[in-house]
């Protein structure tokens, strides 16, 4: 007769969580002290000077000099660095040598603007893509999943920037349905700073024309910065869901006589959106600092945009601050993909199966 | 009599990219994957895209109508006509010939990353695989560091330090774009590390570098140039972008994302002088697309043995 | 007994390529027939397709007869995959050859246990459970609640079959098709296995379908036996008319290449004793594949009765002459019908 079924006990699961976790928070931390060496040394060893570009025609050597002492640039670089890395450690990324504010302080005031319209596009992403590629799946080789096709391989090569600039020459050109860009109209107050997204605060402040004036200004950045995420996950559902559909445990569930809608929507997507789940962490992930080019073309106050500013006035601070910012932004959205597949794999849970890397 | 299967034939899904262990992919014969592209009608579009680009690049310039960085103020900004096809920009240059000569930009930018980037992922992920232990450990630890590593703000870095230039460009790009290589090439060398020729390989004496060489390396290649392939199209969207923003191929120099950028001003009133770089960037990148994924359908394992599943089960 | 399955001139191809070629199967109530063959005969194939598991754009099931429990499962002669949509389950259920593929490792055993309860006994809340615990102990499983709450991975082979065994059972199937249930299964687990399949048809008087190419496992379990060849029924036969003279070479040939068999009545224990060891006979040749069908009968190449009218024709299906020692006791609804120009007639099986 068979054995007792070996479930491993609850306190051997929360072992294995505590494990995955662990190692993603390590990993995260050497990601993070590796990115901002390489950002130090990048930007210590390349030829640019931040301070005479600062100054442009005013900077007399001696007056770039002082500057220089000022900013600490003229300290050997090994001193530099640990001193960089002590003020990290203390949240202290420095000043921005253009803006002349604490990076730090630019960033809370840049970021949340990135962080709304990158999770606006994902989620349109995640509401248009999954279903798209589920139907393309089961309607395969259909005109349908034609279709479906079609749109993702466009989102897949469209230039993004030319897409945002087609949408604005029609939409607000032509049709004059949509804005030209920023977060919000001249004339629309915007709500009490609590969270920075906008969305968030005019709902909390109970706003509604601010709240309808901010989705209207985010309906053409979220399609443009969507569009990709959207065409790959619908590439990415439909190829996974074929995949499963044949499975066996999909053809035993239907010859169980369970209805096509429970099957295919509770049995098949849950096995199918497993792999998915972490091409939409890698989208979000790239949406999060992938936000430039469409942030630049809708005037879109983010760190996208900030980051080109910081980069043409050679604001080494500030871009360290960002690409900092970005790397952390990887990590909490990796840790956040593992513990989904905790949450959703059993046998991930008892350390059946090989973690995903 | 032997165990049965209860695999159906089914033609492949695409996408994922499993393997299964141990098992090497058999190596496709280049009629055969030519056979896999024809039975697709798209991928061959995609094919004949792809060719027309490379031609474009290659000759492109010595057939545009007019010299494309000329300038001719009295012709400036001149709607599509049987003189300007597509018309002239702001500074009188013929849209059409700039948008020819863009081709000898884009095309040789995707090239050049993608070769880079699959040398170098090459070199690291074989190594990782087929040393393994804390060879392994280390240098994939190296490679998610500069996966994490934000390119266009690397890029943008570099400009801005080396000044805005394409081949400035493309190093960043490359930079930041050979860890995808790097960990699918060290999937595959561990999948087919396990293969019993590997085994026998080892255990006649033969080196480990001439088995990486020689028996590891051709049987990774498939999904390697797959990758590839379908990176052309992305790293020419990239490199277009970089330009776009000014980090890249800087004005009067024909390169479509610079075009689009000089363009800009003029959106609602002389559309033509975006359109059609962006339309050529859309028809090129989806051109590599298209062909990426005949070429993924040809090569994937499992549609090569679920095709020949009943004909080679028991022969 | 009335007829519970009645299937002409069954025919499946996928792309074009035809992998079965028309077949005939009638299994009446409560009737367990068994389908033999070698791999690539069609037996798996045939079988998901009258579940209507096949995947329909590169698949196309066409029949001329095909009904179950009366009710016609065709729209013209193609297979109506709405009107076997209906029968799966409560009508038709299926036990596949991996329960570790079968069972879906994201989810409870209860939760699929239960909602194939819920679908078909229209059971809610504490009777549910209580329902799903019953059928775990009806399969012999260990503490069935422990287990209602357990995921795939957790449990072994056999107990995934088990578990699979009683989710067809929830749905109180008339057809219960059983493709290779054992083949993945260690010897002993597979020998429990069985013996549970055929109490629970004796019990419950299910018919089963049963697809093996094992002739030893079919004949425990089953009352009749078809062989498939190259997606053809070569021999159809009760199991110990069968077992006593195979007829088709095919079919003995099968006998041949078997380490060790007895008459239905002695297996159960598998000894093989000294005396009986003998040289195994192979087929020579291997089975052809479904896009290159040999002209005539598919296994003339390989057969030493074969002349040159195999060549010609495909042979069909036919009656045998009843040999007067098998009269007794048979069914006259299903005789010995064997697809052979040159049957072997009368002769104990080995004898080749």
């Amino acid at each position: 007769m068979a054995a007792m079924p070996k479930a491993p006990r609850v306190s051997a699961q929360w072992r294995n969580v505590g494990r995955i976790v662990a190692r993603r928070l390590g990993l995260s931390v050497f990601l993070l002290i590796g990115i901002t060496t390489m950002t130090f040394v990048l930007s210590h060893v390349v030829p640019g000077d931040p301070v005479a570009t600062m100054l442009g025609d005013r900077g007399t050597p001696r007056e770039i000099a002082r500057m220089r002492s000022q900013l600490g640039l003229d300290r050997p670089l090994p001193l530099q660095y640990a001193s960089y890395l002590w003020n990290l450690a203390h949240l202290r990324l420095g000043t921005s040598i253009r803006t002349r504010r604490p990076v730090l302080k630019d960033l809370a005031d840049y970021f949340p603007a990135t962080l709304e319209l990158s999770t606006c596009a994902l989620l349109l992403s995640l509401a248009l893509g999954i279903p798209l590629g589920i139907a393309s799946a089961l309607r395969r080789d259909r005109p349908l999943d034609h279709a479906a096709r079609l749109f993702s391989l466009g989102g897949v090569s469209m230039p993004v920037f030319w897409l945002a600039l087609v949408l604005l020459a029609l939409c607000y050109g032509r049709w004059d349905i949509l804005p030209a860009g920023g977060r919000l109209s001249d004339f629309t107050l915007p709500p009490p700073h609590v969270t920075g997204l906008l969305l968030v605060d005019s709902l909390l402040a109970n706003d509604w024309v601010a709240f309808r004036d901010a989705a209207w200004h985010l309906i053409a950045p979220s399609i443009c910065l969507g569009y990709l995420t959207t065409a790959t996950l619908a590439r990415q559902v439909r190829a996974q869901m074929l995949e499963v559909l044949n499975q066996d445990y999909i053809r035993m569930a239907r010859g169980l006589g369970l209805s096509e809608p429970v099957v295919i929507l509770k049995y098949a997507l849950k096995n199918a959106m497993l792999p998915v789940i972490t091409v939409i962490g890698l989208s979000y992930g790239s949406l999060l600092s992938g936000a430039v080019l469409t942030e630049t073309i809708f005037s879109w106050p983010g760190i996208g945009r900030y980051a080109v500013g910081s980069s043409i006035s050679l604001d080494f601070p500030a871009l360290m601050g960002v690409t900092l910012l970005i790397a952390v932004l990887y990590g909490v959205v990796n840790l956040c993909v593992d513990l989904l597949y905790l949450v959703l794999d059993p046998r991930i849970r008892d350390g059946a199966a090989r973690e995903i890397e | 009599m032997s165990r049965q299967s209860t695999r159906h034939p089914s033609p492949s899904t695409g996408a994922s990219r499993k393997g299964t262990p141990g098992k090497p992919r058999p190596r496709q014969q280049p009629s055969r994957v030519w056979q896999g592209l024809k039975r697709n009608p798209l991928s061959v579009v995609g094919l004949v895209v792809v060719v027309f680009f490379l031609l474009l690049a290659v000759v492109g310039p010595y057939l545009t109508p007019y010299d494309p960085t000329a300038q001719d103020l009295r012709a400036a900004l001149q709607p599509p006509s049987r003189a300007h096809f597509f018309g002239t920009d702001s500074l009188g240059c013929d849209v059409f010939s700039r948008v020819i000569a863009g081709a000898r930009y884009s095309v040789p930018s995707g090239f050049v990353v993608v070769a880079a980037a699959v040398i170098i992922g090459l070199l690291i992920g074989s190594v990782a695989g087929f040393a393994g232990g804390w060879t392994d450990e280390i240098l994939m630890r190296v490679t998610d560091l500069f996966l994490a590593f934000p390119s266009l703000i690397l890029a943008m870095a570099i400009a801005g330090a080396l000044g805005p230039s394409l081949p400035n460009a493309l190093a960043a790009i490359a930079v930041t774009w050979w860890p995808a290589y790097a960990r699918l090439v060290r999937g595959e060398v561990l999948r087919v590390k396990q293969a019993q020729y590997v085994e026998a390989a080892r255990a006649l004496g033969v080196t480990p570098a001439r088995i990486l060489w020689v028996h590891v390396l051709p049987n990774c290649m498939a999904p390697v140039v797959v990758a590839a392939t379908l990176d052309l199209g992305s790293v020419i969207l990239t490199a277009a972008g970089l330009s776009f923003i000014g980090f890249g191929a800087q004005p009067p120099e024909p390169e479509w994302g610079a075009m689009i950028n000089a363009g800009r001003a003029y959106l609602g009133s002389q559309a033509w002088i975006i359109a059609f770089p962006g339309l050529a960037v859309l028809t090129c990148v989806m051109g590599f697309n298209l062909f990426g994924d005949g070429l993924r359908d040809a090569l994937d394992p499992r549609s090569v043995r679920n095709q020949g599943s009943s004909a080679s089960k028991n022969a | 007994m009335s007829t519970l399955l009645e299937v002409r001139g069954l025919n499946v191809s996928f792309d074009a390529v035809r992998v079965v070629h028309d077949i005939d199967l009638t299994l009446e109530r409560g009737e367990t027939l068994g389908i033999v063959g070698e791999t690539g005969s069609g037996k798996s194939v045939s079988s998901s397709a009258l579940m209507g598991l096949l995947p329909v754009p590169p698949a196309r099931v066409r029949a001329a007869t095909l009904s179950f429990d009366g009710r016609s499962l065709l729209r013209g002669n193609e297979l109506d995959l709405r009107a076997v949509g209906r029968e799966r389950g409560r009508g038709m259920a299926m036990i596949f050859q991996d329960p570790s593929s079968a069972l879906n490792p994201l989810f409870t055993i209860g939760d699929v246990l239960m909602a194939v309860i819920r679908r078909h006994r229209k059971l809610r809340g504490t009777a549910l459970r209580t329902c799903a615990v019953e059928l775990l102990e009806a399969v012999g499983l260990p503490s069935p609640s422990h287990i209602l709450d357990s995921y795939p991975h957790q449990l072994s082979g056999g107990m995934k079959q088990r578990t699979a065994i009683a989710m067809t059972l929830a749905a109180k199937p008339s057809l219960l098709i059983a493709d290779e249930p054992t083949t993945a299964l260690d010897a002993t687990v597979a020998t429990q296995v069985l013996a549970l399949l055929a109490d629970l048809q004796r019990e419950s008087g299910v018919a089963m379908l049963f697809i093996s190419h094992d002739l030893g496992v079919v004949s425990r379990v089953c009352s009749r036996v078809a062989v498939m060849y190259a997606g053809r029924i070569v021999e159809e036969a009760p199991v110990d008319t069968l077992f006593r003279a195979p007829s088709h070479p095919y079919t003995r040939g099968l006998f041949a290449a078997r380490p060790h068999l007895r008459l239905p009545s002695m297996l159960g224990e598998r000894r093989v004793e000294h005396h009986e060891r003998r040289a195994l006979l192979a087929i020579p040749g291997s089975v052809p594949t479904p896009a290159q069908l040999p002209a005539g009968c598919a296994f003339h190449p390989r057969c030493y009765h074969a002349t040159a009218d195999c060549n010609a024709r495909v042979p069909v299906l036919e009656t045998l002459p009843t040999p007067p020692q098998a009269l007794t006791g048979h069914s006259e609804l299903h005789p010995a019908r064997v697809a052979c120009f040159h049957p072997v007639l009368n002769a104990p099986p080995q004898g080749d």
